[in-house]
């Protein structure tokens, strides 16, 4: 809680590609995106909650948008207790107050999971009722594993080592304020009853008690004059008292040491003042998109089951985009990073890079190459790991790529992936250097498939002649709208954030120049 | 951000044995110590790194062979994490029980760990302790530097986090994919270097 | 007709004309499984307070925060080095515990939109989410659920749109209905005639209520509440207060940065109550300020309780912290709340601002009133407060000429928590409760439903919108 204010240090040295989802029900006046997008300011407090790690969005297939966690509607398909794993019947979760109703406690200091633990002693001749608030040998105690707490300490004992919560039942239900609600609440009711057929007035104006009351007195109605009296609520007698504390403030004045009082966040979260705390149960959920009401996941009914009918996410729907190398940010000091974006779907895409209109204040960026391709994904790839990888660690593997780094800009383009430069040029020395980032990703399927039910089709790029494909295909991008081919694009905003900028180091000043300054993307490569 | 790759001193890690029938490569540090490794069952492209410790000798008493610590494929023991079976007296037997590590599973530096069960695409950070008998099922992640006392149940897509260890928030649904691409990028990018 | 029946409560409120009747509303969807119960929501400036009606206290009391920043939790993939870092799959939203909205339109710090983003965020959370590690939350499907939401006759008619919108919107419940949320508190103590004061954070708004109607006209507020005993608080522990930050063993003087909110909110909850004796000069009846530099002058030497001292975090580094001390001062921690008693001609204390309400009640409404005081409010939670405002109250009807006419109400001052069932329910979660209570009766609460909802929400400064 205390501890945001150093968090931020650390979240300095990070770096992060956000995702920004423009939730329908947020930002209305999303119109076409083929008009001018206006710039977005990545410093507007509303970006905190409207991006993303890819990780945490959606992919709605119908609305071909991103979805947020905003955005989409949750519904509970399943309510299960995370530490016995039983599944909770619905029925039962609001009886339950949404917690296990099986023998799972959490400890009240420390909230670790209590544990079922016999006593040595042997139990009584005549043991009494079901649940001994007495220390005198119940058979069954809870213990903490972690700051030794045992429900002894409290005479919390057990006769049965099973359904702790059953025998517990009975004292939740006489709470003195559970009582008092509920007497409070049938003293209204009685009130609610004399009195509605008495007004003749219709029963949503009695809705609050002395709503009738009001109306009957206001609203002049002859008839409700003779029923004046009847209006003022009975007097009420209370069902228990509970005094104020009167040696509180002698206790607060010879305060000596501040352990003795809990603190706000053990308030918070003990303010139902029981010992114990049943654990609370978690949910599994279905989520929709909210614009067309589609499912985007799906998961198993089971408790234990991690599996998805449904994932819709958008890991595998976007280009992922990953910052492959990032050199220190050294202020009026040209810097080159690697943005690496992997193409998850089968089809290739294109895909377009577009700054803010707007320059940034504190520093210049450029993208040599904002348009290029990005191969299909291909599931051979991914099983393929001891050619890929090492290849690319591989002296003479600098060779083959070479052919395809003639495009400036472009650093590396390999499997279902591109890597492109970015220049930066931070102009003053800010904490977290972060821009904002345009991707327009289009994709090409045939005309009569529109991509859906054959995504792999085999007349578009073949991936094994890659090096001379990619060629061509770079070439062609700007053509390839005009094409029988159809085109679906989406545009989205995203962040990058770059950590912190930092004075030159006065010393070693030739040497980062050596490595950042140089405009030649091999310069890069020969660092990794 | 893409983790880098890493170079190790190829002297240093035995790959092991490229059988005919089947190819495991598994990296094991010789720095590392393992002990009792027949009761020991790798699952294939595992990394064990320098300094780290695996108790296959601590098992069940009485005799015979048996299995005491069963790890998944494309798991990675970070340098100096341990592997210690759980143990427990049980109606007046001291015993060691075995513990099964599932895929994709990454147990970061320093971190000691006598879980009951620990389920496939588990992240656990650094300098954690995860304690006798616990259970961590598919899908979880533990922050670094926390202590999941013994006997926890970690249910699947939660992160735990603090010390004790304690349920911090839900992990995104894809987080499988996540875990299965790291190790293995990871893997591929352990390299040897002479 | 539900909007027929909102402006019902609306005109409740406004106790302005009646407009005829309405139909009746009678639809009672059958929720599966599991009743009729309502999500019942008082949303404050710093906590929110949900639950399920038909229960006897929230199920949760969740702390407000900025949500101003990210937490960049993915590290490094083990091994690589550490220096690798991205923010992936554990990255949350989080922030300093701040205030979610001021009275103020102007002053939302940055804009209505970024304040529906904090509202849809914590909302959201609520329904479904844990936020810390503490609390876990309704579990439950907004769009099962009727909602009743407790409001403040002060509460912003734009903020309440922004709720009703991320309601209706966002999460899509079936229905909201609002209840003034004093009245709601005054239903907990089975009364429905009493002068409710509410000392919330933002500001204290005395409201009489006679025969369950809220007399909003002679309703009066002023800015004496939480937010301003914190700021008191700040200035004083900045000014008198003292700090060892180790490896130093020696007393500095306290620097601003490490009094965060959630530290003075932490400090205010446990070591600051209100003072039995009363010492400030009162010529006026009422006491008269004191600026923060005579405070030490003043109150040292006649305060006899303990310094405290209080743990406080100097650095956070990883997960390794650095602690130091902080030391109160006991007469602060006694003498800190006086700034709540303490008024002007411009700012009334609290004392003031309810015996100006009276002065404008009818005359034959201010004895009930006076011998129904209702506190509400978590600054009334401060130990001693009730029994400083009596004396406070009498003094100032003793002595200050403004309010001579009231001087026969001395002998009838008397509290609702003094009767009855006492502090069976907590101050800061009557009107909470009260809201449970109406939730669950057997009986329609008037509401507006999301087919009829156009944006627009019952207020009593707007009544005459409803009736359209």
């Amino acid at each position: 809680m205390s501890s945001s204010s150093t968090q931020v240090l650390d979240a300095r040295q990070l770096a992060y590609v956000h995702y920004h989802c423009s939730c329908p029900d947020v930002c209305k006046s999303n119109e076409s995106s083929e008009k001018s997008i206006p710039d977005f300011d990545v410093n507007s407090p509303r970006v905190q909650f409207s991006t993303f790690p890819i990780s945490k969005l959606y992919f709605c297939d119908d609305c071909h948008q991103i979805r947020c966690p905003r955005c989409v509607q949750e519904e509970i398909v399943c309510f299960y207790c995370p530490n016995c794993l039983f599944e909770v019947p619905t029925a039962s979760v609001k009886s339950e107050r949404n917690r296990c109703a099986r023998n799972c406690f959490q400890c009240p200091i420390c909230q670790n999971t209590l544990s079922v633990v016999a006593s040595s002693e042997p139990p009584l001749a005549n043991p009494p009722a079901a649940l001994n608030m007495t220390p005198t040998g119940a058979p069954y105690f809870l213990s903490c594993g972690v700051c030794r707490w045992d429900s002894q300490e409290i005479g919390m004992t057990f006769e049965k080592a099973t359904g702790l919560a059953l025998q517990l039942q009975k004292t939740e239900d006489e709470r003195p304020d559970v009582k008092e609600f509920d007497h409070l609440k049938e003293h209204f009711e009685k009130h609610l009853r004399l009195n509605i057929p008495s007004t003749s007035l219709p029963s949503s104006l009695s809705s609050i008690p002395g709503m009738s009351s009001f109306t009957s007195r206001y609203g002049g109605s002859s008839m409700a004059h003779t029923q004046q009296k009847s209006d003022d609520v009975a007097p009420y007698e209370a069902v228990g008292k509970v005094e104020s504390e009167s040696g509180l403030v002698d206790d607060l004045v010879q305060l000596k040491d501040v352990n003795q009082i809990t603190t706000l966040a053990q308030r918070m979260n003990q303010h139902s003042d029981q010992p114990y705390k049943r654990i609370h149960l978690r949910t599994k959920r279905v989520k929709r998109c909210r614009s067309c009401r589609h499912i985007l996941i799906k998961p198993e009914q089971k408790a234990q089951a991690t599996r998805f009918k449904i994932k819709l996410v958008a890991l595998n729907s976007i280009p992922k985009i990953t910052i492959t190398s990032l050199p220190k940010l050294i202020l009026n000091q040209q810097t080159q990073i690697v943005l690496k974006f992997s193409n998850p779907l089968y089809e290739e895409i294109m895909v377009e890079l577009k700054l803010n209109d707007e320059p940034l204040e504190y520093g210049k960026i450029t993208i040599p190459s904002p348009h290029f391709n990005i191969t299909p994904y291909n599931e051979v790839w991914e099983y393929d790991e001891q050619e890929l990888v090492p290849s690319k660690s591989r002296p003479q593997s600098s060779a083959s790529i070479a052919p395809r780094n003639d495009i400036i800009g472009i650093y590396e383009r390999r499997g279902n992936y591109t890597s492109i430069i970015v220049e930066i040029t931070p102009l003053s020395e800010v904490e977290e250097f972060k821009f904002p980032l345009l991707v327009t990703y289009t994709t090409k399927s045939n005309d009569v498939n529109d991509g859906n039910e054959n995504p792999e089709n085999p007349s578009d790029v073949p991936p094994t002649n890659k090096s001379e494909d990619s060629k061509v295909e770079a070439d062609k991008t700007d053509t390839s709208t005009s094409t029988n081919l159809t085109t679906r694009s989406l545009s989205f905003w995203t962040i990058i954030g770059l950590g912190s900028v930092v004075k030159a180091p006065v010393p070693s000043r030739s040497s980062t120049h050596g490595n950042s300054g140089a405009v030649r993307p091999n310069s890069i490569s020969g660092k990794s | 951000m893409e983790p880098p790759i890493i170079y190790y001193p190829r002297l240093e890690y035995i790959e092991t044995v490229k059988s005919k029938e089947l190819d495991t490569g598994n990296k094991v540090s010789r720095k590392s110590v393992i002990c009792g490794s027949q009761n020991i069952i790798l699952g294939g492209k595992t990394i064990i790194q320098t300094d780290c410790v695996i108790r296959g000798d601590l098992r069940r008493t009485g005799g015979g062979h048996a299995v005491v610590v069963a790890i998944g494929r494309y798991c990675l023991l970070a340098k100096g994490s341990i592997i210690r079976p759980p143990y427990k007296t049980y109606k007046g037997i001291f015993s060691y029980y075995p513990m099964k590590i599932g895929d994709h599973v990454s147990i970061g530096e320093g971190s000691i760990v006598e879980a009951a069960t620990i389920g496939s695409f588990v992240h656990i950070g650094k300098n954690c302790v995860i304690g006798r008998f616990a259970i961590i099922k598919d899908c979880c992640r533990i922050e670094d530097n926390t202590v999941i006392p013994p006997n926890t149940v970690v249910p699947s897509f939660s992160i735990y986090d603090g010390s004790p260890g304690v349920f911090v928030d839900e992990l995104p649904e894809c987080v499988q994919d996540i875990y299965e691409t790291r190790t293995k990028d990871y893997y591929s990018k352990f390299q040897p270097k002479d | 007709m539900s909007v027929d029946a909102a402006s019902l409560l609306s005109r409740a409120h406004s106790a302005s004309g009646f407009h005829g009747t309405s139909s009746v509303l009678s639809r009672r969807p059958s929720i599966y499984g599991t009743g009729e119960d309502r999500i019942v929501l008082d949303i404050g400036s710093l906590y929110i307070k949900a639950g399920f009606s038909g229960e006897s206290r929230p199920r949760h009391i969740v702390p407000v925060y900025a949500g101003n920043m990210k937490t960049h939790w993915d590290p490094d993939f083990n091994g690589s080095g550490g220096v690798v870092k991205a923010c992936g799959e554990s990255c949350r939203v989080t922030g300093e515990f701040a205030e979610l909205f001021d009275l103020e339109i102007g002053k939302y710090p940055d804009g209505l939109d970024a304040l529906y983003d904090r509202l849809a965020h914590y909302l959201r959370e609520i329904y479904f989410r844990c936020i810390t590690k503490h609390s876990k939350y309704l579990l439950t499907d907004p769009k099962q659920r009727k909602v009743v939401l407790c409001e403040s006759p002060m509460m912003p008619l734009t903020l309440k749109q922004l709720i009703a919108k991320v309601l209706f919107e966002n999460l899509q419940v079936p229905s909201i209905s609002f209840a003034p949320s004093h009245m709601l508190a005054l239903l907990t103590t089975g009364c429905t005639t009493g002068l409710v004061i509410d000392v919330g954070n933002l500001e204290t708004t005395v409201l009489p209520t006679f025969s369950a109607r809220p007399l909003t006209p002679f309703i009066r507020t002023t800015p004496l509440a939480g937010r301003a005993l914190t700021q008191r608080l700040k200035d004083l522990i900045t000014t008198y207060g003292n700090m060892i930050i180790p490896p130093s063993t020696n007393q500095v003087p306290v620097h601003a940065k490490y009094l965060t909110p959630s530290v003075l909110e932490d400090i205010k909850a446990r070591f600051i109550f209100v003072s039995p004796i009363m010492v400030s000069a009162a010529s006026i009846g009422i006491a008269e300020k004191t600026s923060v530099d005579d405070m030490e002058e003043k109150y040292l030497s006649v305060s006899a309780a303990t310094d405290v001292h209080y743990p406080i975090t100097i650095s956070k580094v990883g997960r390794e912290r650095q602690m130091g001390t902080l030391i109160i001062p006991g007469w602060i921690r006694e003498r800190c709340a006086e700034v709540l008693f303490e008024g002007d001609e411009d700012e009334s204390s609290v004392v003031g601002c309810a015996l100006e309400c009276l002065l404008k009640m009818p005359i034959h409404l201010r004895q009930p009133l006076t011998s129904a005081i209702l506190l509400i409010g978590g600054t009334t939670l401060l130990p001693n407060f009730q029994s400083r405002f009596a004396q406070e109250l009498l003094r100032a009807l003793n002595t200050d000429r403004r309010f001579s006419s009231l001087s026969g109400l001395a002998s009838h001052i008397d509290f609702l928590e003094e009767k009855g069932s006492g502090k069976m329910f907590v101050a800061n979660c009557r009107a909470w409760v009260g809201g449970s209570l109406i939730g669950s009766l057997k009986s329609t609460v008037v509401e507006i439903s999301r087919e009829k909802y156009t944006g627009q929400v019952p207020d009593w400064t707007t009544s005459n919108l409803t009736t359209t």
